[in-house]
């Protein structure tokens, strides 16, 4: 490929790739997103491959960025009808080539059915999960094989880039994202074009623009999807920025544990020097800049802007102080802007459709769309994009399908592991940066844990406690110290050994280590263990008087025991118990040894639903 | 040259923009205590003692004064009620993490009112984890023979991949510990600390024993200091010196 040494010769190029392009041509795009290759969809691709090409038939297999839904992998569209098909196997393989390819017939078996209508879906945008969500960012992903950088300028990719660089001045690109008043999407909320304008006018060169894909909360994959299905959106995203602010390097920081996202984005970065639009004057405007990937060794608080920084100098992931700002002296103490993934994949839009349009999205204080991974308790588990402004309800209930099994809602714990964990009471609050923090919560990178009857809160509380114990870089007294305490108090307690006080002392400590510490790890790592005194204290009372948990969680604090009204002496739970702790026999009440019962909940999940003689108590 | 105007509760100074806050405060005498700081090393902010609150037009903060850079305008506010009790709980984390570190840690909690440990102190650590002796093997001594391994509550401090390697033998480290927790042993011969054994320089005129051979080589190879300069002890070293004087002043 020749490098594209003019705007002219980019849009020759998408109109050459869009001419070649038959709309109506028949096409297999399988989801290749972590979930769904986690499913098998590697194989899946294979197989429609070879099953396509044994019947002779002229149909394209796409491996495609992550649609989402994930739940429900792996996931397949057939094209041109875009017919929806869910939880594909290899053995599918055969007939949906032939009914559906073929004859446009659609698999009933395959579709998606709503489980509270009932109703089957034929594509994507019929299905609840994906009617009630607003897909700016990662529409194009089921699109786009994140591998070929022709499948993204086919759908308009570059144009931005190039609209800002021939047509608007830096200054101009810049009062566009000012006016679109796009907040950072990794966690603090800050304007994204403050900080460019910052950078663009500090003194000092080179200066540096980075993309954070530190992205570490547990069960958090915002960012990795928007990466693994649609790369290029972030570079056209930092080049963007690059020409704004008067960079010529940029780094991307991603975790090692990312190597799907890892691959895909090397090949984005190689194809995208290859056609010109990154490395030396770039489309022939002039701009030169070029991208570094940096990867991350695993440490969660090398996401935290500063000790992202040094990391990438080689030193150890320590935050520091913020009084001179990053876009003043940052990275090699040089002028430095850092953005998330998803405000990156964010900027081409702004630039293409405006800041009004932008605008027009989203709430007074918070603009635009926002994409949460949707995961614990809740029916639909996937990644959603969503609009500024709907409430934690919405997308509870009416993306996420609810509880299973017809459970209880309990919380829901937003912004990753220093969230807030939200009571039934707060489930109206609109996702907006400023009110999740009031509510004690924050929007954080998008994490979503949805829980249920069956979490103590306690225990919540404890895990979220020892996993920022562990991530604290451990400089802070008040952090290191502060959450080891912390986490001592809540594991006391879900062992029957709480004390008076305890909660007052979790509440003195917890002020000290969010006031006192330097960065914004321990300024919102008590934000778990406070929410969850703040809205669930009864909970907590019972652990420590009563030394009940009353959500059935904590080990040393119940007993399993069989209803001997209940058991129909099935054998079923003495045949799954591993510790040989229940004694009976066909057609006799069962009973559990207490001395040998280790708590492990198995015969509490064997007893057939129907006789539910195993109680908790 | 041009500095930048602040004031201490409503009292106007003066300092050099960029100064350390915690610096400028003891220079003019308030009292802040601090375990980790050194006027001569990189500020590192890690034992949140030297807390004040500062305000800033309409924002006011807690913050540490070690790695605050002073800034034009601003109002710092000492020992505060939310200063005050943000000081207590650090302290009382300090003392249950090293119930063996040294009396100034142990004043400093009696000064500023501790009453009593409420979290487990399990056994005789003194370190705190404080970092001042990275930082003067680093930037002082230019060793680079402690680093911090681990995160969160594993942080460790020791040589670099726990192996006994660069170190000199100076001492430093052990001298700037605010808390006593480093431990030099010595006898007439050798000094050792950090799983080292270092031999000792002797004096050419009285044979007592100098300091290691390791930190001669090191501060040889490392400043323009000769290493005849290194001969003597210091007692031996300042007889030469007066004697030469006293030769070239014919006494």
């Amino acid at each position: 490929m020749a490098r594209l040494t003019s705007r002219e010769a980019l849009e020759r190029l998408r109109a050459e790739i869009v001419g070649r392009r038959d709309p109506g041509r028949k096409a297999v795009a399988v989801c290749a997103g972590t979930g769904c290759v986690a499913y098998g969809s590697v194989k899946l691709t294979e197989a429609f491959r070879g099953e396509a090409e044994r019947l002779g038939m002229d149909v394209e297999v796409r491996p495609t960025g992550c649609h989402g839904f994930c739940e429900r992998g792996p996931l397949v569209v057939v094209y041109p009808q875009k017919i929806f098909y869910q939880r594909v196997q290899v053995k599918d393989v055969g007939e949906v080539l032939e009914r559906t390819v073929g004859k446009g017939e659609v698999i009933e078996r395959l579709q998606y059915t709503d489980p509270v209508s009932g109703e089957r879906a034929t594509y994507e945008e019929e299905v609840p999960f994906y009617r009630h969500q607003m897909r700016l960012i990662l529409g194009s992903n089921g699109q786009i094989d994140p591998t070929s950088i022709e499948d993204y300028i086919g759908i308009g990719g570059y144009t931005a880039l190039s609209k800002a660089l021939f047509e608007m001045s830096r200054e101009e690109v810049l009062e566009e994202v000012l006016a679109a008043n796009l907040r950072g999407r990794g966690g603090g909320g800050f304007p994204a074009g403050v900080k460019w304008k910052g950078c663009k006018e500090a003194e000092g060169t080179p200066k540096y623009v980075i993309c954070n894909a530190d992205e570490g909360d547990p069960g958090a994959f915002m960012d990795r999807s928007v990466m693994e299905g649609n790369p290029h959106s972030v570079i056209e995203g930092m080049v963007i920025g690059a020409y704004t602010i008067g960079s010529e390097q940029g780094y991307i920081y991603i975790r090692n544990e990312y190597p799907l996202a890892l691959q895909r984005l090397r090949i984005a970065l190689e194809s995208a020097r290859e056609h010109g639009l990154l490395g030396r004057d770039i489309l022939g405007s002039g701009l030169d800049f070029d991208i570094r990937v940096n990867r991350g060794g695993g440490a969660f608080v090398c996401g935290e802007s500063s000790a992202l920084m040094l990391s990438i100098e080689g030193e150890v992931g320590e935050p520091r102080a913020k009084h001179i700002h990053m876009v003043e002296a940052g990275l090699f103490n040089k002028p430095t802007n850092l953005n998330n993934v998803e405000t990156w994949a964010n900027v081409p839009h702004i630039v293409n459709r405006g800041s009004g349009w932008f605008c027009s999205i989203g709430t007074e204080g918070s603009k635009g769309t926002k994409i949460f991974s949707l995961v614990g308790k809740v029916n639909n588990t996937g990644l959603v994009e969503v609009p500024m402004g709907i409430t934690l309800r919405d997308i509870v209930y009416k993306i996420g399908g609810g509880i299973p099994g017809g459970g209880k809602f309990k919380a829901v714990q937003t912004g990753g592991p220093s969230g807030g964990c939200l009571p039934e009471g707060l489930l109206d609050l609109p996702v907006d940066f400023d009110e999740l923090t009031r509510a004690g919560s924050m929007m954080g990178s998008g994490g979503m844990i949805v829980m249920d009857g069956a979490t103590c809160m306690v225990d919540v509380a404890k895990y979220f406690l020892d996993f920022l114990r562990f991530e604290s870089c451990g400089k802070c007294v008040t952090c290191r110290e502060g959450l080891k305490r912390l986490w001592e108090i809540t594991d006391r307690i879900t062992r029957g050994e709480g004390r008076e006080g305890d909660l007052e002392l979790i509440e003195e400590l917890s002020e000290c280590v969010a006031e006192a510490s330097l960065c914004a790890l321990g300024g919102t790592a008590p934000n778990p263990v406070l929410s969850t005194v703040k809205h669930f204290r009864g909970e907590y009372e019972a652990h420590i008087r009563e030394k009940k948990c009353p959500a059935g969680v904590c080990k040393d604090l119940i007993r399993f025991s069989i209803d001997g009204e209940k058991c129909t002496g099935c054998m079923v739970c003495k045949k799954k118990c591993p510790s040989d702790a229940i004694i009976g026999e066909k057609k006799k009440v069962h009973v559990i040894d207490q001395s040998k019962c280790i708590k492990c909940r198995v015969c509490y999940e064997a007893c057939p639903k129907k006789w539910a003689a195993v109680v908790i108590s | 040259m041009a500095g930048v105007k602040y004031t201490v509760m409503g009292q106007e100074h003066e300092a050099e923009r960029g100064a350390s806050l915690l610096g400028e405060l003891r220079k003019h005498g308030y009292v802040v205590p601090s375990l980790c700081y050194h006027e001569s090393l990189t500020a590192y902010g890690a034992c949140r003692l030297c807390l004040v609150e500062v305000r800033k037009g309409k924002r006011e903060r807690l913050t540490t004064s070690c790695n605050y850079p002073v800034q034009e305008g601003i109002d710092v506010l000492l020992d505060t009620p939310k200063v005050a009790r943000n000081r207590r709980m650090v302290l009382e984390l300090l003392l249950a993490q090293a119930p063996g570190a040294s009396q100034p840690l142990q004043a400093l909690a009696r000064r500023y009112g501790v009453k009593s440990v409420r979290f487990p102190a399990k056994d005789d650590e003194a370190c705190i984890l404080c970092g001042l002796c990275v930082r003067v093997c680093s930037e002082g001594i230019r060793a680079h023979a402690l680093t911090f391994s681990g995160r969160g509550d594993r942080k460790k401090l020791g040589t670099p991949y726990s192996e006994p390697g660069v170190c000199v033998g100076c001492g430093s480290c052990a001298h700037v510990c605010p808390t006593d927790a480093i431990s030099v042993e010595h006898d007439d011969r050798t000094r050792r600390m950090w799983g080292q054994s270092f031999e000792l320089a002797r004096c050419a005129t009285c044979g007592a024993s100098t300091m290691p051979v390791a930190q001669i080589d090191h501060v040889v190879s490392s400043t323009r200091l000769s290493r005849s300069y290194f001969e003597l002890c210091d007692e031996c070293r300042r007889h030469q010196s007066v004697e030469r004087f006293n030769t070239v002043m014919g006494r």
